[in-house]
């Protein structure tokens, strides 16, 4: 017989019915592999940085001391207020507005600025050294004159040496300035 | 070639399980012959052959229509999963392990006793020939693939397909003589 015939007789070879039914339905209920677009490896590497990101925020909260109480309890004193701090604040902020406050006045000519010539004075101390004893001759004559026009020093008379008691202290005479 | 086939392919990738049914139902038969002629078992024929359509199916989206029909492809898989199974099992297998039984059900029913003594003496020649050969005869003579079906079968040329062919057939000839 010739070859090619008899090769041709093995196309009667046929599976098992059987057996083709269950292969057909068991390869069709197969579930199919998703195909990988660029589309989803964007959306699945941004999906994993989302996830990693998110691990990271709940590790630091929850190793950087953070305590729900705090939000929960606006009202509650924190542990972290520390008196000593908060008055030293303050005091800061005092002296800031005081600061602030100041203003420099530029006399005009032929004006002595009142403050500047209470500065050139010599100041009286609050210490416990007894206050020395200023009178109109221990001064400068045109200080003196200053200081009667403003009424820093009380009009006695010339000669006599003024009493400790016509002196007038530095508040006193900042008060007066300030009328 | 099945009617219609560029369009139930589509349908196929689309991921329609009825089109690549048809698929199956039209291909299963032609990729069974090929498998069991060459692995000679019925019971690993049939494991085999269901693993082809299994690949297909989960692959089928990675399949691209060049003008060769689908059977094309089948085979490659096919081939490539006889050559895995033959280098798990690490041996041929010897001709007297051929299953007669995988020709007795078809040839008792239909054919004559001749018939089937014809049809095991040339299963058993096939199975003699290098793999290159036996993939060769069954596409070519068996299957009736195109001499461009065959070579984009076996990732050859058509050139290279003529020569293995001829040397196939002398060598057939050979041990059938």
């Amino acid at each position: 017989m010739d070859l090619y015939d008899l090769l041709k007789k093995l196309q009667t070879i046929e599976p098992n019915r059987d057996y083709t039914e269950t292969s057909r339905r068991v390869v069709l209920s197969t579930p199919r592999v998703a195909k990988l677009s660029p589309f989803r490896i964007l959306f699945r590497a941004l999906e994993s940085s989302a996830a990693v990101l998110v691990a990271s925020m709940l590790v630091l909260i929850f190793f950087g001391g953070f305590s729900v109480l705090r939000i929960l309890t606006p009202g509650a004193p924190s542990k972290t207020f520390d008196p000593l701090t908060l008055r030293a604040e303050a005091e800061a902020i005092d002296i800031q507005i005081q600061l602030a406050n100041l203003n420099y006045v530029e006399p005009t000519e032929g004006e002595t600025n009142p403050l500047a010539t209470l500065l050139a004075m010599p100041t009286t101390t609050t210490s416990v050294a007894p206050p020395e004893t200023i009178t109109t001759e221990n001064i400068r004559p045109e200080v003196a004159e200053q200081a009667k026009d403003l009424g820093l020093i009380r009009d006695n008379a010339p000669d006599e040496a003024t009493p400790p008691e016509h002196l007038v202290g530095v508040d006193e005479a900042l008060d007066l300035l300030f009328e | 070639m099945l009617d219609g086939e560029h369009r139930i392919i589509k349908s196929a990738v689309r991921g329609e399980a009825s089109a690549f049914g048809l698929l199956y139902d039209h291909y299963q038969p032609k990729i069974y012959r090929f498998v069991l002629i060459k692995v000679g078992q019925r019971e690993d024929a049939e494991d085999l052959t269901h693993q082809v359509f299994i690949n297909a199916w989960q692959n089928v989206y990675n399949y691209r229509s060049l003008g060769f029909p689908f059977s094309s492809w089948l085979y490659q898989i096919a081939r490539n999963l006889v050559i895995d199974h033959y280098r798990t099992r690490k041996a041929d297998l010897p001709i007297h392990a051929i299953d007669p039984d995988s020709f007795a059900t078809v040839a008792s029913a239909h054919f004559s006793v001749e018939h089937a003594m014809d049809m095991e003496r040339v299963t058993r020649a096939i199975q003699r020939l290098k793999a290159e050969y036996q993939d060769v005869i069954l596409m070519r003579f068996v299957e009736e693939l195109s001499l461009k079906e065959t070579a984009r079968a076996l990732e050859k040329s058509e050139g290279a397909v003529k020569l293995l062919q001829h040397r196939a057939v002398k060598e057939l000839k050979t041990l059938l003589a």
